[in-house]
């Protein structure tokens, strides 16, 4: 559970949002996170107690999100999701009199399979006139790094990981193609026009303020739903990545997949796993095994954004317990923000029973130098148990790494890694997939 | 060459590079670029508002002739 203090000054806002059930509208329609009013007692006083002293008198409790993702760890499709359940909630709060103060992708989380607002006390009582104090935001957060995608066919994860405040216009005006920014009317109006707009603002030395404007309920309504409406028929036009469809054309026979599904199904199973962390695990296949054998979460991070694209339609179809995240294992998101402690690193957040490393070892070890002692002790760290697929030098995928590079990887080979596995965990069992080939390996760290 | 003569795009882009010089005026302040997105915003909903009444009456229009063929059927 997670609990959040409502500070005095805030606290008559959310008593007419909470009193006219608008919170709990939102809720039933899917696009709040559960959240239960809590009075706080003497005996809670103290742990409630704010940098100023101030005692709240409610405090709000929600569920914990069980693992918090950033939106430069989702696909294309997580953000577009993310966009569309932002709107449908302001618009659904315009309706009840609420708006939001703030329109970042930071507050949305995928809970039960989709994306929900998290943050209940972004909300507040429209003002009759206001304008939507969050349009900037949306544009660089949102609206931006999607049309980076479904423009320009570029990724836009590094954007964002490299900018937490999103993508400024004058930046994305440079890189989206004029065609569309000019030939388009929503390309014109939120791009073209507006990133004018920033900049003729912010030259301007005087100290004197005007922005004395207002805007109707009406125009408000309809700035949401047309945005709404063009998010909705945005398609990302990014090539086709190497990994796209290894789900079908890797160099596993029929047999040696089942095996490992077999494999991964026992091993869930025999050690009761419910959380697991599946390395490198493309389009979710081996997770999809450890949920169907009783696991009840199961995050596939990966660096291939197609893969993962496939990975989020089956969660979103069948499997709401799978959760897609974009990373790269050699790479991992790093703690971000103020005092490095705004946006955990993924070691922060990490609480699995299990972790998969599946055909792995030689993409980390090989590819990207590695070396195997070392591979071990991070996936030992990340949880207490394990299944690590070890890939031969024999295997076709590694003959083909090698053929471009010199053989200086003298400790890559199964049975040094099995060593060097034996000295940190205890090997619970090993399996072949075919004679000579790769092996499967699962372990449970020493104590 | 006239206004009216010219092709729909065209008139689109004159309109367009109308609004933006009759916008660019100083706005007597220095502020963070979101000043920006405060003053263009009326702008963009009023013209968000008329696409959104046009489908509207549109989709009101379409769904009658479709209603009418229904029951002709």
């Amino acid at each position: 559970m997670v609990w959040r203090s409502i500070n005095p000054s805030a606290q008559s806002a959310f008593d007419q949002l909470w009193d006219r059930g608008v919170v709990h509208k939102l809720i039933q329609r899917g696009l709040l996170i559960e959240s239960e009013r809590v009075v706080v007692g003497a005996s809670m006083a103290e742990s409630f107690r704010g940098p100023r002293g101030e005692v709240p008198s409610i405090v709000l409790r929600h569920p914990k999100v069980p693992f918090f993702s950033y939106p430069y760890e989702w696909t294309f499709l997580q953000l577009k999701e993310a966009s569309l359940a932002h709107l449908d909630l302001q618009i659904e709060a315009l309706d009840l009199g609420v708006v939001l103060s703030d329109a970042t992708p930071y507050n949305m989380q995928p809970v039960d399979g989709r994306m929900r607002l998290v943050d209940v006390l972004s909300l507040r009582p429209y003002r009759e006139g206001e304008l939507w104090a969050g349009y900037n935001q949306f544009c660089r957060m949102f609206l931006i790094p999607l049309l980076v995608e479904a423009w320009a066919g570029m990724p836009f994860q590094p954007l964002l990981r490299g900018a937490l405040d999103g993508v400024r216009l004058c930046d994305a005006v440079r890189i989206l193609p004029r065609s569309k920014r000019w030939g388009t009317l929503n390309g014109l109006m939120h791009l073209t026009l507006h990133a004018r707009q920033e900049r003729a603002h912010s030259n301007e030395r005087n100290a004197t303020i005007n922005v004395g404007r207002s805007m109707s309920r009406v125009r408000y309504r309809a700035m949401l739903t047309e945005l709404r409406k063009w998010i909705e028929g945005l398609e990302s036009c990014r090539l086709r990545t190497y990994w796209h469809d290894y789900a079908a054309d890797n160099s596993y026979d029929g047999e040696s997949r089942n095996k490992k599904k077999r494999f991964v199904a026992q091993f869930v199973r025999e050690h009761g796993i419910r959380t697991v962390w599946d390395l490198g695990g493309n389009s979710g296949d081996y997770s999809i095994a450890a949920l169907d054998a009783g696991a009840t979460r199961a995050i596939v991070l990966d660096n291939d954004l197609d893969a993962l694209e496939h990975a989020y339609l089956r969660s979103r179809d069948e499997y709401p317990g799978l959760l897609p995240i974009i990373m790269d294992c050699t790479d991992p998101s790093p703690a971000l923000g103020w005092a490095q402690s705004e946006r955990a690193g993924l070691q922060e957040r990490i609480h699995a029973d299990a972790v998969f490393a599946l055909a792995l070892t030689h993409h980390v070890s090989i590819g990207r130098n590695v070396p195997p002692r070392s591979l071990i002790e991070w996936l030992i760290s990340l949880a207490p148990f394990g299944v690590v697929e070890f890939v031969p030098k024999q295997d076709p995928m590694v003959k083909r790494m090698l053929t471009v590079r010199d053989d200086v990887f003298h400790d890559y080979d199964e049975a040094c890694f099995i060593d060097y596995l034996s000295s940190v965990a205890d090997v619970i069992r090993i399996e072949r997939l075919a004679a000579g080939g790769r092996a499967l390996i699962s372990y449970r760290r020493k104590a | 060459m006239s206004f009216r003569k010219l092709t729909p795009s065209w008139r689109m882009w004159c309109c367009a590079l109308g609004v933006m010089a009759a916008l660019t005026e100083p706005a007597y302040a220095y502020l963070d670029p979101v000043t920006g997105s405060f003053v263009i915003q009326g702008l963009i909903a009023g013209v968000m508002a008329v696409v959104a009444g046009v489908r509207s009456l549109r989709e009101r229009f379409l769904g009658l002739f479709k209603r009418r063929r229904k029951d002709s059927d």
